[in-house]
């Protein structure tokens, strides 16, 4: 079906030689039911059970509590892991910004196809493997005797095995590893909306290339680097797996403990450390929107 | 109106982000494809750990359960308690019995998560440790001094739970599981404890003695890591669960393990509350204790058993192998469930915070 067949098609629904599709399309109503149904699944299955996890986080077996906020906002135990992964977050974020930028910037500023498809396909292979099996390849190349260490032995830059693995380093490298293409595609397709004409032109007023980048591009990216490093501090946040397999004891993550305290009995206590960390996305989120506006949507 | 809308996808795509990995921790890739009808239906709905375990019992037990009742079981991997619990909560209990560790399943049966044993039903005699009012014991597993052996061999290796907090005999690092239930117990072993004067744990002294080696220690919390870190020389010694150990010996990796002051810990059977088919979990429950199902487990995997009857029909040998002789066991002593079914959210919490002062 050509553009301009649709185009063409305008208003009487009943018209002869309309397609049938067309007239479901436009069957008044339809796009809202379209989009209540998304909504009524999110709001039946994620709302209402949030809903159930924030009434947990105050109601104990005595009724209404405050004591399990009190203890994760007080006891070094629930505070210390909590500081542990907003630092985790916060490195896996930066050090994907760092990896991702040059990389989606040299992929749409490519003048031969092949550098982007490149590009972009290392970076996403990768992102089509199961996150287990890429978790376990850090694990074998970190460990005492792994590959990392046999290098760097044999190459005297140590003389004994160093220790990566069960340090807040390899989680770091693991999550990093794991959301860096979330990072690039996004970055890739917010470049792809930056006017290409905007840097020619501050080369023709005599710019040099880094002062036309500095000064044209990068503000204009601006928008895109915040939402994108929004999107991963906010998953770095309730990373599951990696830490599982890859932290050790000292530097936990939330949500390695939110699960141990709903196998021990301490749902409220789990529901009340699932709160905080929404609480904390939301704060984070409200303080993006206000100072840079609605950062999920792309000014055009 | 356009912006608005997206603006509100944008806030329940983040929602959905962090409650989706924060909130739903438990594996989401359990299968639970099971009819939940009220009454008896000839149905049981059988949860395990998954794994050769699993696989052990369904020869073992599940199959000819299966034959003798006409009874039709499902398995469903793996245990989750997690799961239980939100089930039991929520009234939508889907599970008719499942396998846990015998002092989670003494808690949660205190708790009001279980159905009570029906001994009109269940018949069969086990160890008095094991049968309890809503868990009844399966078979056991030995927390061990487990090494790698192109370090060690068996002279070499740490004889008691004293060798093993040894750092100058034993320097290098040493893989402790990451939970208070038997690291505590060696822990106190180790200071000098008698194994007949352990309960009620003396926190502080355990904690005390495993400050002495925490600098050395690498923690794992999956019990197929111990073995593996091993074999690749992440940790020289490990206190790590026999089973574990026997298989991945037996699969040719470096490992091995003595039973020396080992700490015996049982899994259980437990019904969880409003369980659809309530009967037929008892049924098999009292068909599974049976010795010679319980032997026919051991013979497949290498985990002993809580019924004495199994462990009398075990070869000499066998005994040897899972710790169970005579002689091994007078220097073994039995993880105290009663214990840990009522300390083990505080100490839990309290080992939690001592890892990460």
């Amino acid at each position: 079906m050509s553009k301009e067949n649709i185009k063409s098609f305008s208003g009487d629904i009943n018209a002869h030689g309309v397609p049938a599709s067309h007239r479901i399309a436009k069957a008044t109503g339809l796009k809202w039911v379209i989009m209540l149904l998304p909504l009524l699944f999110v709001v039946v299955s994620l709302i209402i059970s949030l809903l159930g996890i924030l009434k947990r986080s105050f109601v104990g077996t005595d009724g209404f509590t405050l004591d399990y906020y009190v203890k994760i906002l007080t006891e070094p135990l629930y505070t210390t892991v909590l500081l542990n992964t907003l630092k985790t977050a916060v490195i896996v974020t930066i050090a994907c910004l760092l990896l991702a930028y040059p990389a989606a910037y040299l992929s749409v500023r490519a003048k031969k196809p092949i550098v982007r498809r490149l590009i972009t396909g290392g970076i996403l292979i990768p992102y089509w493997m199961s996150m287990l099996v890429r978790i376990f390849a850090w694990q074998i190349i970190m460990q005492t005797n792994g590959v990392l260490n046999q290098l760097l032995m044999f190459f005297h830059i140590t003389d004994e095995p160093i220790q990566f693995l069960y340090t807040t380093g390899a989680v770091c490298v693991s999550m990093t590893h794991i959301l860096l293409p979330y990072m690039f595609l996004s970055l890739q397709s917010n470049m792809e909306g930056i006017d290409e004409n905007l840097s020619t032109a501050a080369l023709v007023m005599g710019a040099r290339p880094a002062r036309g980048f500095v000064d044209v591009f990068l503000p204009l990216s601006v928008p895109g680097i915040f939402a994108d490093s929004l999107m991963v501090f906010v998953l770095s946040l309730g990373f599951y797996i990696a830490p599982a397999l890859l932290d050790g004891a000292n530097n936990q993550m939330m949500s390695n403990l939110i699960e141990q305290n709903m196998n021990s009995f301490n749902t409220n206590l789990a529901a009340a450390m699932s709160f905080e960390l929404l609480v904390i996305v939301f704060v984070i989120l409200g303080i993006a929107f206000k100072f840079v506006g609605n950062i999920f949507v792309p000014k055009r | 109106m356009k912006r608005k809308y997206v603006k509100m996808m944008a806030a329940f795509m983040a929602v959905t982000m962090v409650s989706a990995m924060a909130c739903s921790c438990s594996d989401p890739s359990s299968s639970d494809s099971t009819d939940s009808e009220s009454g008896d239906t000839g149905k049981l709905v059988f949860v395990n750990w998954g794994g050769t375990n699993t696989d052990a019992r369904i020869a073992s037990a599940v199959e000819p359960f299966e034959e003798l009742t006409g009874i039709e079981v499902t398995v469903v991997t793996p245990s989750d308690y997690a799961k239980l619990i939100s089930m039991v909560e929520n009234n939508t209990t889907e599970w008719d019995i499942m396998n846990c560790d015998l002092y989670w399943g003494a808690y949660a049966g205190e708790q009001g998560y279980l159905e009570a044993i029906d001994y009109d039903v269940v018949t069969t005699r086990i160890d008095e440790e094991a049968q309890l009012e809503y868990v009844m014991g399966a078979e056991t597993y030995t927390s061990v001094i487990a090494w790698n052996t192109t370090k060690y061999d068996e002279s070499t290796a740490p004889q008691s739970w004293e060798d093993f907090f040894d750092t100058e005999k034993y320097p290098g690092k040493r893989a402790v599981w990451q939970y208070p239930v038997t690291v505590l117990e060696a822990a106190l072993l180790a200071d000098g404890v008698p194994m007949d004067e352990l309960y009620p744990l003396d926190l502080d002294r355990a904690f005390a003695k495993l400050d002495t080696i925490k600098d050395s220690i690498v923690w794992w919390t999956k019990g197929a890591e111990p073995s593996q870190m091993l074999a690749t020389g992440e940790a020289d010694i490990a206190l790590a669960w026999s089973g574990r150990i026997a298989t991945a010996r037996d699969e040719g990796s470096p490992v091995d393990m003595n039973y020396n002051e080992g700490i015996i810990i049982a899994a259980g059977w437990v019904i969880p509350k409003n369980a659809p088919n309530k009967e037929n979990a008892m049924k098999f429950l009292e068909f599974i204790s049976e010795a010679e199902q319980q032997h026919g487990f051991s013979e497949l995997i290498p985990y002993g058993s809580t019924n004495p009857e199994a462990v009398a029909l075990m070869s000499d040998e066998m005994k040897v192998e899972l710790g169970q002789s005579e002689e091994q066991l007078e220097n073994e002593m039995y993880l105290d469930s009663s214990y840990w079914a009522e300390y083990l959210p505080e100490v839990e919490e309290r080992f939690n915070a001592w890892l990460v002062s």
